[in-house]
């Protein structure tokens, strides 16, 4: 009992050496940003170049969107990354930075052999009226319905472009997973799952040989460059958001992030930057 | 005692590192609470009280949350609490010191994995099996409580005087009954156990939100199920405005219910003398 006392204790104490930590950060002039994963690849990219060429220091963390909007009110970083759009009153205390769009990719197991699948298809399996793979020359088994949380954009964009309605959208699911990274893990683990997420996320987690793969839609590659000339139709943009004008260190950020080198970091890290 | 001119800075730090989880621990229930009541007053009870859990529409009924808790922790209880309570009967009272030794540590282990790793567990082993449900959610749910049970009820079983117990047997009734002598000298220690297992249950929420498969429905065995936590777990990342405040409320219970559960758990405890 005595030992468990002082495990408590030391699990309360121990985040106070962050508290300490932050108070030297202010010091240098560092650039934290916070908040949605998705962008953390393109952040980190751009913080390692901006510390090779112009000796400035960022620092990015995820959290998720509300994270990332909530440390941009109370002044907790410097910049807040959003990969959903904001609510309206939430864009009423800040400024917004759209930085690059993310396609949206239709994911299933890498066992699945279907090769595309339709819009009509789409509404078919999410409305329950097909729930077998066969019908759609896959193999014969249930089909296993994967939704993102309610107020990912990733789900609006879905929900827009597919035309379900709210009650459809939560009527009819299997599995309801809170980001990217856990919709692709049920995948990963459900033979016979089919969910939508961050194309590039998809396309990272496959080259890091998890089994999932993307498939067709109407007929069109899901890859970047039919996200880019927007023959590929889902997709959404990321934003980097500031609570005022932003100066300094996030300036030099946002500035990298629209130049020609920023650009050429975000498509390598699989998302759109904005022309 | 408190030799305070010579010693003052020694004292500041003990008495300061002292207060700080307290303190730490009031902030925080200060901050839901300040939150959460922000939302009560927002949404209102008779919303609240409502089955309809449907952020993007603006309702935010927690009746089928909390109905999904209860379920999954009464389901998990239900297979938890027999193999505990066998396991502890067991190892106190017949298992050689070897054996028990080897047992405690093993529980203390499984206690120990992150639930992340039991949830990717279940992920493999379980969901295959049960898919994405309320019996999944109740198995891993299960796994995690009983090393807490069985560790927590075997010390109070191990209270039991060992006169008493040869006394029974003196009597010449059979192993069953001084088994359940024993039970029974040990009950508030088990209530115990068993009390702080569901507050450990009631506030799981990683690896319930791997299996659970997350939707808001009415408990059905092999069907999804969302529970107060694993509600939280998926939905904070995304939530805005009211939703958000929402969540903040569903922690909020939470906190309360464990809170409240960790208080009877260790009353019970500190009845039998634990």
């Amino acid at each position: 009992m005595i030992r468990l006392r002082v495990a408590l204790v030391a699990s309360l104490i121990a985040p106070t050496a962050f508290l300490t930590n932050g108070c030297h950060r202010r010091q240098t002039e560092q650039v934290v940003v916070t908040g949605a994963s998705t962008l953390y690849p393109i952040v980190q990219m751009a913080a390692e170049e901006l510390r090779r060429t112009k000796g400035l220091d960022v620092m990015g963390q995820g959290g998720g969107s509300t994270r990332g909007f909530e440390d941009c009110i109370a002044g907790r970083n410097s910049l807040g990354a959003m990969a959903r759009e904001l609510a309206p009153e939430e864009k009423a205390q800040v400024i917004v930075f759209p930085i690059a769009y993310d396609g949206v990719g239709i994911v299933v197991h890498a066992s699945n052999q279907i090769a595309g699948l339709t819009t009509e298809q789409l509404r078919q399996i999410y409305r329950k009226q097909t729930t077998n793979w066969s019908s759609f020359g896959g193999r014969n088994d249930r089909i296993v319905v994967v939704h993102k949380a309610e107020g990912h954009a990733t789900r609006e964009v879905f929900m827009k472009y597919t035309g379900l309605t709210p009650d459809e959208m939560t009527r009819f699911t299997d599995v309801t997973a809170g980001d990217n990274a856990q919709v692709i893990r049920v995948i990963a683990n459900t033979p016979n799952a089919i969910g939508y997420v961050s194309l590039g996320e998809v396309i990272k987690a496959a080259e890091a040989g998890q089994p999932v793969r993307l498939v067709k839609f109407n007929g069109i590659e899901p890859v970047m460059e039919n996200v880019t000339n927007k023959t590929y139709p889902l997709f959404h943009p990321l934003y980097l958001i500031s609570k005022g004008e932003p100066k300094g260190g996030s300036r030099v950020l946002l500035d990298f992030l629209r130049s020609s080198e920023g650009k050429a970091i975000i498509r390598q890290g699989n998302y759109v930057p904005l022309e | 005692m408190f030799r305070w001119n010579r010693e003052r800075w020694f004292w500041m730090g003990a008495i300061g590192l002292g207060l700080l989880p307290i303190l730490a621990t009031f902030a925080l229930a200060i901050f839901l609470f300040w939150n959460a009541a922000g939302a009560a007053a927002q949404i209102g009870m008779r919303e609240l009280a409502t089955t309809e859990w449907l952020p993007q529409q603006g309702r935010y009924g927690v009746a089928r949350l909390l109905i999904g808790t209860l379920a999954v922790t009464a389901l998990a209880l239900g297979m938890a609490v027999p193999f505990g309570l066998s396991a502890a009967g067991y190892l106190s009272l017949y298992a050689g010191r070897k054996v028990r030794a080897a047992a405690n540590a093993a529980m203390g282990l499984l206690g120990g994995i992150p639930s992340v790793v039991i949830g990717l567990w279940g992920m493999t082993w379980i969901v295959p099996l049960f898919g994405n449900s309320w019996i999944s959610a109740s198995l891993v749910l299960a796994l995690m409580i009983t090393p807490t049970i069985t560790l927590l009820s075997g010390a109070a079983l191990r209270l039991v005087p060992a006169d008493l117990l040869e006394a029974s047997r003196a009597l010449g009734v059979s192993e069953a009954i001084v088994a359940r002598v024993a039970f029974h000298h040990a009950r508030w220690g088990i209530l115990g156990a068993v009390v702080l297992g569901t507050s450990r249950a009631l506030g799981e929420a990683v690896a319930v939100s791997m299996v659970a498969g997350n939707v808001v429905s009415w408990p059905n065995l092999m069907r999804p199920i969302a529970t107060l936590t694993t509600t939280l777990i998926v939905e904070l990342d995304s939530a805005a405005g009211s939703h958000r405040d929402a969540l903040y409320l569903l922690a909020c219970i939470v906190l309360m219910a464990i809170s409240t559960l960790s208080v009877f758990g260790r009353a019970a405890q500190r009845k039998a003398g634990i």
